[in-house]
């Protein structure tokens, strides 16, 4: 008889109970984000940066690119696209120089004086091609990369991120370290779209050659 | 005769009744039978409605459709191998059934002929419930005495079924 | 005539008086109507009625779906649905149209009759319970005699439509959802009419109008009137939740257990009926509650004291929770309770549902009506001090429950084994 009353009681006071804790959850703020509309927590959560050495987006700076084709035979899931064309023998559309990559994200193509990565706190002169000499401080250099000499027109240069693994292997085998993974939070991510096609990168740009590859000299790439 | 949609609706429960009911005996799947039993049971309230008898109606609903058609549906279901049985009739059971349910439909019959005077209900009774007259039947009249045997019988069958379902636990 | 029938009053039986607000609509909106020849006009009426609820109540879900998965979500901690429209207040709309454009799928080893034809029975069934539910003084479609017990039957039909679908999907889910849903709906029906019961004697109508007319006033609700119906209201209320089939008495369309119960094979537009059916059940049996107990269209203050004409009488009403949005609004209340406790509490088990419903809810409910039965005998007629002494027993009971009594009521919990513990203990 106890126990029949004890559980009518219990059966009450313990819906009641949690009925009280769900109301207050009821009007509590919900958590959620309405991330792609309303980004204010990045500022609240102090995310600004993701961290070094995340795989992002990948993206190839064109004009250091020497057409090795080494990441395309790399890529495990073949998901790079590689057409070239041969300069006649003995020609290059340019020599060896350095490509000094600034730390405000933008770069200086010229050969350095003295060919060396420099000490810390030291302005380092760049002998560019088109500007002269240009001077920056070593402190805002972020990366210094030697630019190949160039023997290829680059008529293709596609990636399909929809196939990308995101390993990285291209990005380590590149040999001017033209070809990067972003990991800042504005490029390397948030890249989805509603079109599969979209996601296929189309780097090369003809048109950033002077001369338009000429017809005689067409030749696959040697393999 | 005039044209009367009230009549309409009367001749299509009586069609659906009687409809149905054929379909009730003559089906061979026993599912089925049960639904067009169903739907028997269901137009039979409708016809209570035309007879002025509300309570009547809302009754037959909830104990026969809401009740015992629930609770024949439970036993077709919940018993193995009667889905897949077949209703047939034999030739003897034709006959016998058919002389039983003919004797039924005169006895029936000589009860509406002899029937000296049908009561008209008349346009003001619908508006009075018919709630209070048999309540006053059951609890203070004549059949007060049929309404509590029929309580304790109920009752008893009640407990018998308690009993007989109930699992034996042993004591230690 | 023949056999003593009488056709000329049936409308009474469905549009009882000449009050009724459906023929009055019909006459301010559509005078061509009353022209026709007298048959044909009250068939049509009768007609004017089944559109207009049928075209209104379908509009609840709508809302009802979205505000369950509003609640839901906000109870997590969540926001809900948010894209569809501001605050995603279309969404339920969208999911509609998603529906019925969805592919019709019949079970190829399934009865494609009783398939087809279940969600119409239980669409029908939930829908017929409005038209007996009074919204206010001359809402309300059809002021039957035997309102509530109308009310009963028809959503006792329901049933059948759960049983054919669940057999007719020839699938084990469906079966056993329907099974359950079966024996869950017939057990608490009994507890459900014996609430029921001690309202109808304490009114001594079955009439829904009866039964809200001599609530006038916060003091003459019903749920106050006696100690007992106080009580009722809870059990009623715990009830009508199994009854409808949601948590924490779910367990026809257990997800975990049964994917979706008795509908897991519809889709499309067949679904949809399933789910308006549920929603529209949800409201009917709050809009039941909130008649029978909590004073049905009349508010907290008692109609004379208020002014009744204008916009200043309809406000002054709807504040004090009289009228039709009265009712709607203690309607929504009990939703939100309902869906309040979908949220907090975890489904029971079958054996802890069927005890609680036989060991529990209907002893206690012949308890009430036994109450009842003593209490009228006391006072015959309701006056000041029969209200006095209910709300005074109310408040004290409470007081002593949850103050006095729940201490040593809750350290002598120990809860009896379940069936299933009994039988290990007693094979071991």
């Amino acid at each position: 008889m106890r126990h029949y009353f004890s559980n009518i009681y219990l059966g009450l006071y313990t819906a009641l109970v949690g009925m009280r804790i769900t109301f207050k959850q009821f009007l509590r703020p919900s958590v959620t984000h309405q991330y792609p509309y309303d980004r204010s927590f990045e500022q609240k959560k102090n995310i600004r940066e993701i961290p070094k050495g995340y795989r992002g987006k990948l993206h190839n700076r064109i004009e250091d690119c020497i057409g090795c084709k080494k990441c395309e035979l790399i890529c495990p899931v073949d998901c790079i696209t590689i057409t070239t064309q041969k300069l006649p023998k003995g020609e290059r559309l340019w020599d060896s120089m350095n490509v000094v990559h600034l730390k405000n994200r933008t770069e200086i193509v010229g050969n350095i004086e003295g060919d060396e990565k420099p000490a810390s706190n030291t302005t380092v002169a760049i002998q560019t091609r088109d500007e002269g000499t240009v001077t920056v401080s070593s402190e805002e250099i972020a990366n210094i990369v030697e630019r190949k000499p160039v023997i290829f027109y680059l008529d293709q240069f596609d990636i399909d991120m929809s196939l990308c693994m995101y390993c990285g292997l291209c990005t380590e085998v590149c040999p001017t370290e033209c070809l990067i993974m972003y990991d800042n939070l504005s490029d390397g991510i948030e890249y989805s779209t509603f079109d599969r096609t979209d996601l296929i990168y189309e780097f090369a740009k003809p048109e950033m050659y002077d001369q338009p590859a000429d017809e005689s000299t067409e030749a696959e790439a040697a393999d | 005769m005039e044209f009367n949609p009230q009549q309409l609706v009367f001749y299509l429960f009586a069609l659906l009744t009687i409809g149905s009911a054929v379909i009730v005996v003559t089906i061979k799947n026993i599912v089925y039978a049960a639904f067009a039993l169903m739907v028997t049971l269901f137009s039979v309230a409708g016809l209570y409605v035309f007879l002025q008898a509300d309570f009547l109606a809302a009754t037959q609903v909830i104990v026969y459709v809401g009740g015992i058609l629930v609770l024949i549906l439970f036993g077709v279901m919940m018993t193995s191998g009667s889905l897949d049985l077949k209703l047939k009739l034999e030739r003897g059971q034709l006959f016998w059934g058919g002389i039983v349910s003919l004797i039924l439909f005169g006895l029936l019959l000589s009860v509406i002929t002899n029937t000296p005077q049908w009561e008209n209900v008349d346009a003001g009774a619908s508006q009075e419930p018919t709630t209070r007259k048999i309540g006053e039947m059951l609890m203070q009249q004549e059949y007060l005495l049929p309404f509590e045997i029929a309580s304790i019988l109920l009752l008893v069958a009640m407990i018998g079924a308690a009993l007989i379902s109930r699992k034996e636990v042993r004591d230690e | 005539m023949p056999l003593g029938l009488q056709f000329e009053n049936l409308h009474q039986f469905f549009v009882q008086s000449s009050e009724s607000w459906a023929q009055r609509f019909v006459q301010d909106h559509a005078p061509v109507l009353t022209h026709l020849p007298a048959p044909l006009g009250e068939l049509v009426i009768m007609l004017a009625c089944c559109v207009i609820f049928v075209a209104v109540v379908p509009l609840l879900p709508l809302g009802l779906v979205l505000a369950e998965r509003k609640v839901s979500a906000h109870i997590q901690d969540r926001v809900g649905p948010m894209r569809v429209g501001p605050h995603g207040i279309l969404q339920t709309l969208a999911d509609g149209v998603k529906l019925i454009f969805k592919e019709d799928h019949i079970p190829r080893e399934g009865d494609k009759f009783l398939f087809v034809a279940s969600p119409y029975i239980i669409f029908a069934c939930s829908f017929a319970v409005f038209a007996a539910i009074p919204f206010d003084k001359s809402i309300l479609v059809s002021e039957l005699n035997i309102g509530i017990f109308y009310i009963m039957a028809i959503s006792s039909v329901i049933v059948m439509g759960v049983i054919m679908a669940g057999w007719a999907s020839n699938s084990k889910w469906s079966l056993l959802g329907a099974m359950r849903s079966a024996a869950q709906i017939v057990s608490y029906e009994i507890p459900l009419g014996l609430c029921i019961l001690t309202v109808v004697m304490l009114v001594q109508s079955l009439n829904m109008q009866d039964i809200v007319t001599g609530q006038d006033g916060i003091a003459n609700w019903l749920i106050f009137r006696t100690p007992f119906t106080f009580v009722a209201f809870f059990v009623f209320f715990i009830s009508a939740i199994a009854e409808v089939n949601r948590t924490p008495f779910d367990l026809p369309e257990a997800e975990s257990e049964l994917v979706a119960g008795f509908h897991t094979e519809y889709s499309g537009m067949r679904f949809a009926l399933f789910f308006i059916a549920e929603y529209a059940n949800m409201f009917a049996v709050s809009a039941i509650a909130a008649t029978l107990f909590l004073g049905g269209w009349h508010g907290i203050v008692p109609a004379e004291m208020l002014p009744q004409a204008g916009i200043l009488g309809f406000v002054l009403k709807t504040i004090t929770l009289g009228g039709l949005l009265g009712v709607a609004i203690k309607t929504l209340l009990l939703v939100f309770v309902m869906m309040w406790l979908r949220w907090t509490l975890p489904r029971l088990r079958v054996d802890q549902l069927m005890n609680l419903c036989w060991k529990y809810f209907i002893p206690i409910s012949f308890f009430n009506i036994l109450g009842v039965g003593i209490w009228g005998l006391i006072f015959p007629k309701d006056s000041m001090l029969s209200i006095i002494i209910s709300i005074a027993v109310i408040i004290l009971g409470l007081i002593f429950t949850f103050g006095v009594l729940g201490r040593s009521l809750s350290k002598g919990a120990e809860p009896p084994p379940s069936s299933a513990e009994r039988r290990i203990s007693a094979t071991t």
